[in-house]
C-alpha cells in the first residue's frame, strides 16, 4: 500500500513509505539532495522540487515517457 | 580553423549551412545518437560534478565535427547562445535558424526548420514521441536569462571545483556556472527554453548544442582569466571525476576520453569570435614570422638551452629533407612544454607535448615531410626558470613505403594526432591514374609529383567512398608522392591506400 497515491494528467502517482517513486508502476530514480535540501531524479538534470509529488507531476508534465 | 560565432550574427549562408547540417544529421540517425548519448549517460557523472564542464566540452565538440563532415566545411563552427541577447525577440529564433517559442498551450513548436511535421523527438530508447516543445520563460525558477552582471561574477569565482564535488560545492566555478549555487546560469537556460529541454533528452532541441557551446565559451574565458587555476579533482575525487579518468559514456575516438584530454581548448582547435572585454587573449602568440629561431639540426646532437627569466619561451627551428619520422624532445631536469609548428609556417601548430619524455620533458614523435619546423621550448610552470637541453633525431629511416599500381592496397594507420604518412610509387606511361583510400577513417590525400615531394599538384577529402578520399588524374611519367593525413588534425585510424590505372 503507497503512502501516498494519486492521478496527475492520467498518469498514477504512488509513493511508498521508504520514499520510492512510481508513476504508471514504473519506478523513477529520485534522490534527496542533502546539500540543496531538495527532490531530484536523473530525469529531470536540471531542477529539483520541495517535494517527490513536485518531482512526479514534473517529470509527467515535462519528460517523453509521460508528457502529453 | 573553425570559429564559433554569437548565433545572432551568423549571416543567411551561414544560418542556412548550419540548419543544413543538423537536418543531414537527423535524417542520418546520427543526430539521434547524440540525444541518446546524453540521456542515457549516468546523470551524476555528467551533471552535478567537476566533469560537467568537461564532458559537455567533448560532446559538442564531437557534435560540430560531424556537422563540419556533413557540410564539407572544416571551418564550419558551433554558434553559441549568447543569454543576455538572447532572448524570445533575439535573431536567433527566427526562422531561418531555430525557430520561435512554441504554442502557448500545447508548447508545440509550429515554425522554423525544427517545426512539427519536420522534427521529431526520441525519447532514451530512440523511440520517435512527437514533435518539439518550448515554452519560453514558463518555469518559475527560470523566468529570465542570465544577464551579463551575472555572468561577471560568476566568471570571478574560484577554485574550479571543491569538496564534495557535487552540487553543495562551494565556492566552486563549476558549481555556479552549472547553476546549483549563485546566480544559475546553465540550469537556468535549459528551464527558460522550457518543454523539450527540461529533460536527459534535451539534446532533442538543436538550441541545446548553442546553449553549451556558451557555457563552454565561459569556461573557456575563465581558464584565461584564471590561468594558475586547474581542473579540480586532479585526484582523490569520485571516478569519472578525476583529471586523468575516463568520462562516462565517451567514445575514445578520435581523442582519448578523459577529463585531461579536453582542458586546452586550443588544442582542440576551438576559437571563438570574440572573448568578453576583461578576458586576457589567449596564451602566448605564435612566433613572429619574422623570427626564424635558432637553428638546431636534425641529427639526434644535444643543443643547450635555458630559461632564464619566467614565463620565457624558447625558439628553434630545423629542417626537414626527405620524409621520415622524427623525436623532438628536451633532456634534463626542467618540466618543458614543446609545441611544433610548420612546415614553412611558424604559426601553424601541428603537436604539443608535456610530460611524453624522461622525466618530465617534453616528447614529440612523429612522421614529418619535407619543409622548415619550428619549435617553442617553455617550461609547465610559467613561474619557474631552469636549463635543458633539446635534439632533433630522425628515426624510422628515410624509406618512403612504395605503393605498386594496380597491386594489393597497402594497409596503414595515422596514429597520433597531426601524423601524416607518405607513400611513393612510380609512372612509367603518361595516362589517367586512381589513389584512393578504403575504410572508415576520414582520410585526406595530397599528391606531389612528378619527382618532387614538396610540389602539390592535387587534395581531396571525400571523393572516395564514405569518408574516403579519391584523386584521379592524368600523370606524366615520373615519381610521385602521396601524403595521407586525417580530415581532423585530432583525429587517428587505419586505412588502405592503392594506385591503380583508371
Amino acid at each position: 500500500m503507497p503512502a501516498h497515491s494519486e492521478i496527475y494528467k492520467d498518469c498514477t502517482i504512488e509513493i511508498t513509505e521508504d520514499d520510492q517513486l512510481f508513476i504508471n508502476g514504473k519506478m523513477i530514480d529520485c534522490t534527496y539532495d542533502t546539500a540543496m535540501k531538495m527532490w531530484y531524479s536523473s530525469y529531470l538534470p536540471y531542477s529539483q522540487y520541495q517535494s517527490q509529488r513536485d518531482l512526479a507531476k514534473a517529470v509527467i508534465a515535462d519528460t517523453e515517457e509521460f508528457g502529453s | 580553423m573553425a570559429t564559433r560565432k554569437d548565433a545572432n550574427t551568423l549571416t543567411s549562408s551561414e544560418r542556412a549551412e548550419f540548419v543544413n547540417a543538423v537536418l543531414t544529421l537527423k535524417e542520418t540517425g546520427i543526430y539521434d545518437q547524440f540525444v541518446l548519448r546524453h540521456a542515457n549517460a549516468v546523470m551524476d557523472a555528467i551533471h552535478r560534478a567537476p566533469a560537467f564542464l568537461p564532458w559537455h566540452r567533448r560532446f559538442i565538440w564531437d557534435f560540430e565535427r560531424e556537422l563540419q563532415r556533413v557540410s564539407n566545411n572544416p571551418d564550419l563552427g558551433l554558434p553559441y547562445w549568447n543569454w543576455p541577447q538572447g532572448g524570445e525577440n533575439a535573431s536567433m529564433w527566427d526562422d531561418d535558424l531555430l525557430g520561435g517559442n512554441g504554442d502557448q498551450f500545447t508548447r508545440i513548436v509550429n515554425s522554423g526548420p525544427f517545426r512539427s511535421g519536420e522534427w521529431t523527438i526520441v525519447n532514451r530508447s530512440g523511440v520517435a514521441t512527437g514533435p518539439l516543445r518550448r515554452a519560453f520563460g514558463q518555469e518559475s525558477w527560470a523566468a529570465s536569462l542570465p544577464t551579463q552582471q551575472e555572468i561577471e561574477a560568476v566568471l570571478a569565482v574560484t577554485p574550479y571545483d571543491v569538496l564534495p564535488w557535487n552540487t553543495g560545492s562551494d565556492p566552486s566555478f563549476r558549481n555556479q556556472l552549472e547553476g546549483f549555487r549563485g546566480p544559475n546560469l546553465h540550469n537556468r537556460g535549459h528551464g527558460w527554453v522550457g518543454g523539450s529541454m527540461l529533460p536527459m533528452t534535451s539534446p532533442n532541441d538543436p538550441v541545446f548544442f548553442l546553449h553549451h557551446c556558451m557555457v563552454d565559451k565561459l569556461w573557456h574565458e575563465w581558464q584565461l582569466r584564471h590561468p594558475n587555476q586547474g581542473y579540480l579533482p586532479m585526484n582523490g575525487g569520485p571516478f569519472g571525476q578525476n583529471l586523468n579518468d575516463p568520462m562516462d559514456s565517451t567514445p575514445g575516438t578520435p581523442l582519448s576520453n578523459r577529463v585531461i584530454d579536453v582542458i586546452d581548448s586550443a588544442a582542440l582547435e576551438i576559437e571563438y569570435d570574440q572573448l568578453l572585454p576583461s578576458t586576457p587573449q589567449p596564451d602566448v602568440p605564435a612566433p613572429d614570422p619574422q623570427q626564424s629561431g635558432i637553428e638546431i639540426p636534425p641529427d639526434g646532437s644535444l643543443q643547450g638551452g635555458a630559461i632564464g627569466t619566467p614565463g620565457e619561451v624558447d625558439l628553434y627551428r630545423f629542417t626537414v629533407s626527405s620524409f621520415s619520422q622524427y623525436t623532438i624532445e628536451t633532456t634534463g631536469d626542467s618540466d618543458t612544454f614543446l609545441t611544433l609548428y610548420g612546415p614553412n609556417d611558424s604559426s601553424r601548430e601541428i603537436a604539443l607535448n608535456d610530460d611524453g619524455g624522461e622525466n618530465f620533458n617534453g616528447r614529440i614523435a612523429m612522421n614529418l615531410g619535407t619543409g622548415t619546423y619550428f619549435v617553442r621550448v617553455r617550461l609547465f610552470n610559467s613561474s619557474a626558470t631552469g636549463d635543458y637541453s633539446i635534439r632533433v633525431t630522425p628515426s624510422g629511416g628515410t624509406e618512403i613505403p612504395e605503393i605498386s599500381i594496380n597491386g594489393q592496397p597497402v594497409s596503414a594507420a595515422i596514429s597520433a594526432q597531426n601524423e601524416s604518412d607518405i607513400f611513393r610509387f612510380h609512372v612509367t606511361s603518361e595516362r589517367s591514374y586512381t589513389i584512393e583510400t578504403q575504410g572508415t577513417t576520414d582520410t585526406f590525400l595530397h599528391l606531389f609529383g612528378p619527382d618532387s615531394q614538396t610540389t602539390e599538384i592535387a587534395r581531396d577529402d571525400d571523393s572516395g567512398f564514405g569518408r574516403n578520399s579519391r584523386i584521379q588524374r592524368t600523370l606524366a611519367a615520373g615519381e610521385y608522392f602521396v601524403r595521407v593525413r586525417h580530415f581532423s588534425r585530432l583525429g587517428t585510424g587505419a586505412y588502405d591506400i592503392r594506385v591503380s590505372t583508371s
